[in-house]
């Protein structure tokens, strides 16, 4: 496995804690746990992304450069072989 | 409305081509139990519920079903790749192929064609989350069966990412059911629907 | 009426009552309290969640759903 795969991989890791915990405080919304879990897993995935885009290009569009070159196709697509 | 995030939820990374399971696995993009119908129904079932944190519910997590649809949209399209027409025709892929060549389209393992036939959205908060519940039963069951069907330790493990999904999403539906029951008269649930009777 | 008003209405009801059971055939606890003809999930509790990366290969940060599928031929946890 590449650092790209192990880069985005993080991502990955971060942003599902996010989800997860996401869906439990839309039925716990006071869990005073699952806030602080969310806010923390909030700075590790800004932390993670950031990381991840400064060397593989835009996760999202908005990330796109758009100085120089359009840096938002180019880079493999998920279903593409590297995941 | 949605943003798109440029990866899987999940990875998936196969090595080997399969048509034989693709033609198993299509099912849960286009099936009957499968994440395009889990997505669909819950992103309509939300315009009609009138409780706020039931309406995040069924949008976050008919996002994630969008999610997963994507995630086997993957699955098929690395599971088609490279094949000759020799085994396009030994693994019974050679009526999927005359019409969709190795293109990724949503119907179930039966060829039925993709239909909202197969959800509701009922307008009834109560009923649509009962609804919802059997959805993600049913969805648990179908990876089960693909499961017993599929030996390859690549294809397996989104897959039992993908069912583990299932588990929890009916949880956070029966709790969201629970919250609809604490806001109606638990003398008699079904006197009115708060969806629809404002007066009540 | 505007729907707006309904989604922070206080609720309309007043706390289950074990009378409320009515026609319950359950055996005391927490069951015999709720009305019949409705299905009821109990809420998740709170526990220590699986770091980032075991949750994301369990599938779920909680380990009370880690409830894998084992009726398969080679099946292990």
């Amino acid at each position: 496995m590449n650092d790209r795969a192990s880069m985005l991989d993080r991502v990955r890791a971060a942003d599902f804690t996010l989800i997860d915990a996401g869906l439990y405080l839309n039925t716990h919304p006071d869990c005073p746990g699952g806030l602080d879990l969310f806010r923390r897993a909030q700075s590790e995935r800004q932390a993670a992304v950031r990381a991840y885009e400064a060397v593989y290009g835009p996760l999202t569009v908005d990330a796109a450069q758009a100085t120089g070159a359009w840096d938002w196709t180019a880079s493999p697509w998920p279903w593409e072989m590297e995941g | 409305m949605w943003i798109y995030q440029k990866k899987l939820e999940y990875p998936v990374r196969i090595r080997r081509p399969d048509a034989r399971a693709a033609k198993i696995i299509i099912t849960q993009y286009g099936g009957p139990d499968g994440e395009l119908g889990a997505s669909m129904r819950y992103l309509s079932q939300r315009f009609a519920m009138p409780y706020r944190d039931v309406m995040g519910t069924l949008t976050d997590i008919g996002t994630e079903e969008l999610a997963h649809l994507e995630m086997i949209g993957a699955i098929l399209f690395q599971l088609t790749r490279d094949l000759t027409i020799d085994e396009i025709k030994a693994e019974g892929f050679d009526a999927y192929f005359v019409d969709h060549t190795t293109g990724v389209w949503p119907q179930a393992a039966s060829g039925m064609p993709f239909t909202s036939a197969t959800f509701q959205s009922k307008g009834d908060p109560i009923t649509d989350l009962h609804e919802d519940m059997a959805a993600e039963q049913k969805a648990r069951t179908t990876y089960d069966n693909i499961l017993r069907l599929v030996d390859d330790p690549d294809v397996r493990d989104p897959i039992k990412f993908l069912r583990e999904r299932e588990v929890v999403h009916y949880q956070r539906f029966g709790e969201s059911l629970r919250k609809v029951q604490d806001r109606l008269d638990s003398r008699n649930f079904y006197a009115f629907n708060p969806a629809f009777d404002k007066n009540c | 009426m505007n729907r707006m008003n309904n989604y922070y209405q206080a609720p309309r009801r007043r706390p289950m009552r074990p009378s409320d059971a009515g026609c319950s055939d359950e055996t005391p606890g927490l069951l015999a309290t709720l009305p019949v003809a409705m299905a009821y999930v109990p809420m998740q509790v709170w526990q220590t969640v699986y770091d980032g990366e075991t949750g994301l290969a369990r599938g779920t940060i909680f380990p009370c759903f880690d409830l894998p599928f084992l009726a398969y031929r080679g099946a292990s946890l």
